[in-house]
């Protein structure tokens, strides 16, 4: 019986803890969902009065304006974080092999990268990408992305890696299967969650770039992009539903892609 | 050293792409930016001392040094990082601590803690100015609970104006560092607090004495995140309080865009890089071998 | 040994084919057909009536087609220098907020249009070509003049038994009243900084009849000792006040009287169909009613190969026949002195106090150090109004810091 009561106090506390924790968020939604005779008054209430889905609709129906950001955004992530995952793969297996004092240098140099201001840089870059004819297209912003991407991608693999069992590879290499045989068949598919984490996380950080995504597009912006354009005009229902529209994709995700998150796979270089 | 190539030549081709990546699009441009900083200004002004080398000087350091909005900016941007860092590590330890177990509704639960890192900064900061202005709904909050009898103007600069960039920076990135300090403790082998309980130790005594140094490499690799990405703060501060609260991701920023002053601005950016290394290096000297390598 | 580094060879290429595929994926296809790529700064409705009912105009005549583009006032810059210095041209003609102008002629981004401006129709008002200038030569080319108005509260004036004030003094007592009454101030002063505070503070000063750039001159020193004197009677949300969060404020009733550019009344009046949000075109000062003509100005950038084309868009864009287009359907203002339309309905009487407040429209004098005078301005009015510092002292100080700066500027 005690103990009942123990885990309902604790289940009421994190209720509690998301309630507070997730407050911002609920502001926002809610802006989403309420008429604006509703927000415009001096002291709004703290539920939502009158519901409306006009923002959602003009939103969602607007057509090429909201679809195309949602397009390039979206592709965008998903070509940052498999590009990512491809070039930090091989690079982070092998960076596991090394002894930990080596390892941790590679690491802490491959995140001198992300020491200095990215606004700093943002230039001298951009016109490298538009020297060689990146300038608005997919394949730049990836590459921009990839930038921020593959510092987080490497740090979360190389963890991934080393806290694999050496034993199981090392049987694979007695029966007598070639290195790269045995990552393939023996490490990948059982390192697939820490895989699966560093891709959503590079897809996070893709999605919610600004600054390069600024810097690069012209023709084509992305969902950050036009939700700021909202933002600037002062139009606080088209940004609020931009900014819900935002953050649907990566909660699905994350549930979706639950059972893979153990969280272990963030400790990065750190086991042994 | 030709036969370490040799032997590690499989490891070198896999890093390859990697580095070269890294190489053209991150340590070429941070070296130009470097060197931009101590190259003299374009035409001759009153920044570019007489008798200074050709291609060499020092003069935008000095200029940085004097200048009130730097100095001002630098110790915005310490006061920031330190009060952020503390606050993600206790509000990240706190809540690791709460949904470490692996029961259904917790693993229900926990996406939703994590939900603030999916938020565009853009937009905490737009959510952050509904919470913080002088109407806003926090000192609503507060008046009607009674905590405090007049709003507090949260942007009117000072320290309270640093608590609130802080406290935004903090929300959005909590749930990595609770990502990260749960994955150390669910490696903590859970026959050691069996063995203390059955010594008659306290849950305190066992958070103190054998979770907290067991978690010290989990710890430092969140410090190290997140420190690093602390001192770089700018789109909140811009978002929130503009010109009236410099840190020097701003201070960089505004200091080319806005004043013409490239080099200065190159400048600022090289002090931060230096000041987060070696915060970086001391740190991890500090806490040495014990708080990088499990026990 | 060699069957893995052949392998990892292998994997290696793979990932270089995958590269090259999508970098000619990447590639823009050549355009067949000519086009003019333009940039402009507006809102969703502007740009509908811009697209659908101006450019197709131009384009059948010229035979191209006008590829036109959103940015920020404050991105353009970067993407021009960005695309300049890697030596290629995608914008070949801009419009631009003049308040924006420095950074354009600092970083040597724009072509002196100085021998085309006899290009520029007669009827075109003298004042907006010179507000183009630079230093004597002709860098712009005027597009769209515009002028922030009043906006305010009907019901609460109503209630208290005010009227929107004219002078300096009905503002105060209006401030006063407000705050007696309901315990807050309602009146927004911009004290966000940047632009916003800076053109509202270079306003009080004409309007003292004091030279805004000489810092600390008579009229100076009025303006601020006046606006030490309004501050405590102002709204707290002054702090966060700027262009974009005054809407906002106006519309959640937090402030009863705020100025702001007419793009407000788009939002507040036709959007949210507030309709207690009025409009009137303002106060004088001690030496009369001044206010600061704002708009959009068109440039070209240095490297554009279609200069003559942008030129003869331009002409278009000035043409009595777009003007008035521009006057009827979004309530704009028109820069030439023969466009005679009729506005819209409900968009009447807050054109009457655009137009009114135009009328006693002054230029900012073009200088290119402008955003190092924004800074110190804003410090200033930091430090003297809300920190109540000694007035002369302080701009005198500000005035030597802007002194030193100037010469970083071109």
């Amino acid at each position: 019986m005690k103990k009942r009561i123990r885990a309902a106090i604790f289940l009421i506390t994190i209720l509690i803890l998301i309630l507070v924790f997730l407050f911002p968020l609920y502001l926002v939604l809610k802006i989403s969902l309420s008429k604006p005779q509703d927000i415009f008054v001096e002291k709004p209430t703290y539920l939502i009065k009158n519901f409306t889905f006009e923002h959602f609709k003009s939103v969602l129906l607007s057509g090429e304006t909201f679809l195309n950001p949602l397009k390039k955004s979206l592709l965008t992530g998903i070509l940052a974080s498999i590009l990512g995952l491809l070039v930090s793969i091989p690079a982070a297996y092998s960076i596991s092999k090394f002894n930990y004092k080596l390892k941790y240098a590679l690491i802490l140099v491959i995140f001198m990268t992300r020491m200095i201001p990215e606004i700093s840089i943002a230039l001298p870059i951009t016109i490298s990408f538009i020297k060689i004819g990146l300038f608005d297209n997919i394949l730049g912003l990836t590459l921009a992305h990839l930038i921020r991407i593959l510092p987080v991608s490497c740090f979360i693999l190389v963890g991934v890696f080393s806290g694999f069992p050496d034993e199981l590879e090392r049987q694979a290499r007695i029966d007598g299967a070639s290195a790269s045989k045995a990552f393939i068949k023996v490490v990948l598919p059982l390192s697939l969650g820490g895989i699966t984490v560093a891709g959503i996380f590079s897809f996070l950080l893709s999605w919610d770039e600004f600054i390069y995504a600024s810097y690069l597009t012209l023709a084509r912006p992305t969902m950050p992009i036009k939700m700021y354009y909202y933002i600037s005009r002062g139009d606080i229902f088209s940004s609020a539903t931009y900014a819900v529209i935002i953050t649907i994709p990566v909660l699905i995700l994350t549930f979706a892609l639950q059972k893979y998150i153990k969280p272990d796979f963030l400790s990065g270089a750190i086991k042994g | 050293m030709l036969e370490h190539i040799k032997k590690h030549r499989y490891k070198i081709l896999c890093i390859a792409p990697l580095l070269i990546f890294l190489l053209i699009f991150t340590f070429l441009p941070i070296a130009q930016v470097i060197i931009l900083s101590f190259q003299p200004a374009a035409k001759t002004d009153s920044v570019t001392p007489p008798g200074s080398g050709d291609n060499f000087t020092l003069a935008h350091y000095q200029d940085l040094f004097f200048q009130k909005d730097f100095r001002q900016a630098f110790f915005n941007t310490v006061f920031i990082a330190f009060l952020s860092l503390a606050l993600e590590l206790s509000l990240g330890l706190s809540f690791a601590l709460l949904l470490c177990k692996n029961s259904k509704i917790i693993r229900f639960l926990r996406p939703l803690f994590i939900l603030p890192l999916a938020i565009p900064t853009t937009v905490v900061g737009v959510m952050m100015s509904y919470l913080f202005t002088a109407s806003g709904w926090l000192n609503r909050i507060f008046l009607n609970l009674r905590i405090i009898d007049s709003p507090i103007y949260w942007m009117s600069g000072g320290v309270k104006s640093l608590l609130m960039i802080a406290l935004a920076d903090c929300w959005k990135v909590t749930p990595l560092v609770m990502l990260i300090l749960l994955a150390g403790i669910q490696s903590i082998d859970t026959s050691l607090y069996k063995a203390a309980r059955i010594d008659g130790a306290g849950s305190f005594y066992i958070f103190k004495r054998i979770t907290l140094p067991l978690l010290l490499p989990s710890i430092t690799a969140a410090v190290i995140i997140r420190g690093i990405d602390a001192f770089r703060i700018f789109a909140l501060p811009l978002i929130l309080m503009g010109q009236n609260l410099k840190v020097i991701g701003t201070f960089a920023y505004l200091e080319y865009s806005e004043f013409n002053n490239p080099y200065v601005s190159a400048a600022s950016a090289v002090l931060l890089l230096i000041m987060i290394l070696s915060a970086v290096l001391f740190y991890i000297k500090v806490v040495g071998k014990k708080g990088i390598v499990p026990a | 040994m060699p069957t893995k580094i052949y392998k990892n060879l292998k994997f290696n290429f793979i990932l270089l084919i995958t590269f090259l595929i999508f970098y000619f994926l990447g590639c823009q296809p050549t355009e067949k057909t000519r086009t003019l790529n333009i940039t402009m700064s507006l809102g969703e409705e502007e740009w509908r009536v811009l697209r659908e009912e101006i450019f197709p105009l131009f384009e059948k005549e010229h035979e191209i087609k006008i590829n036109s583009y959103q940015i920020e006032a404050g991105q353009l810059a970067t993407k021009l220098q960005a695309l300049l210095e890697a030596g290629r041209s995608e914008i070949d003609l801009f419009a631009q907020d003049n308040m924006e102008l420095s950074r354009l002629i600092n970083q040597d981004l724009v072509l002196d249009l100085s021998v085309y401006q006899s290009r520029i129709p007669d009827e075109v008002l003298a004042n907006l070509i010179d507000s183009c200038k630079f230093d004597g030569q002709l860098m712009f080319m005027p597009f769209r003049p515009n002028v922030q108005i009043i906006y305010y509260n009907q019901d609460a004036f109503k209630k208290y038994n005010l009227i929107p004030p004219k002078t300096w003094d009905e503002l105060l007592n209006v401030a006063k009243t407000f705050k007696e009454k309901e315990e807050q101030g309602k009146v927004l002063l911009k004290a966000f900084g940047g632009n916003p505070t800076a053109t509202q503070i270079y306003e009080f000063i004409l309007q003292a009849g004091g030279d805004p750039y000489m810092f600390d001159d008579e009229g100076c020193v009025k303006a601020f000792t006046f606006l030490k004197e309004l501050w405590p009677y102002v709204s707290e949300e002054s702090r966060r006040a700027k262009w974009d969060t005054t809407n906002q404020i106006l519309a959640e009733q937090q402030a009863y009287l705020a100025q702001n550019w007419p793009f407000g009344v788009i939002i507040l009046v036709q959007e949210y169909n507030l309709p207690f949000i009025k409009t009137y075109s303002g106060w004088s000062g001690p030496r009369g009613e001044f206010h600061v003509i704002g708009g959009d100005v068109f440039g070209i950038p240095r490297n554009t190969p279609k200069k003559e084309l942008a030129l003869e868009f331009i002409q278009f864009m000035q043409s009595k026949e777009v003007q008035e287009i521009l006057v009827s359907k979004l309530g704009w203002p028109s820069i030439r002195q023969d466009a005679y339309a009729k506005v819209s309905g409900w968009q009447e009487p807050y054109y009457q106090a655009v137009t009114t407040a135009l009328k006693k429209g002054v230029f900012r004098k073009n200088v290119t150090w402008w955003p190092a005078y924004v800074k110190y301005i804003s410090e200033a009015f930091r430090e003297i109004v809300i920190g109540e510092a000694q007035v002369e002292l302080t701009l005198k100080k500000y005035k030597e810091k802007l002194k030193k700066d100037k010469s970083l500027y071109k």
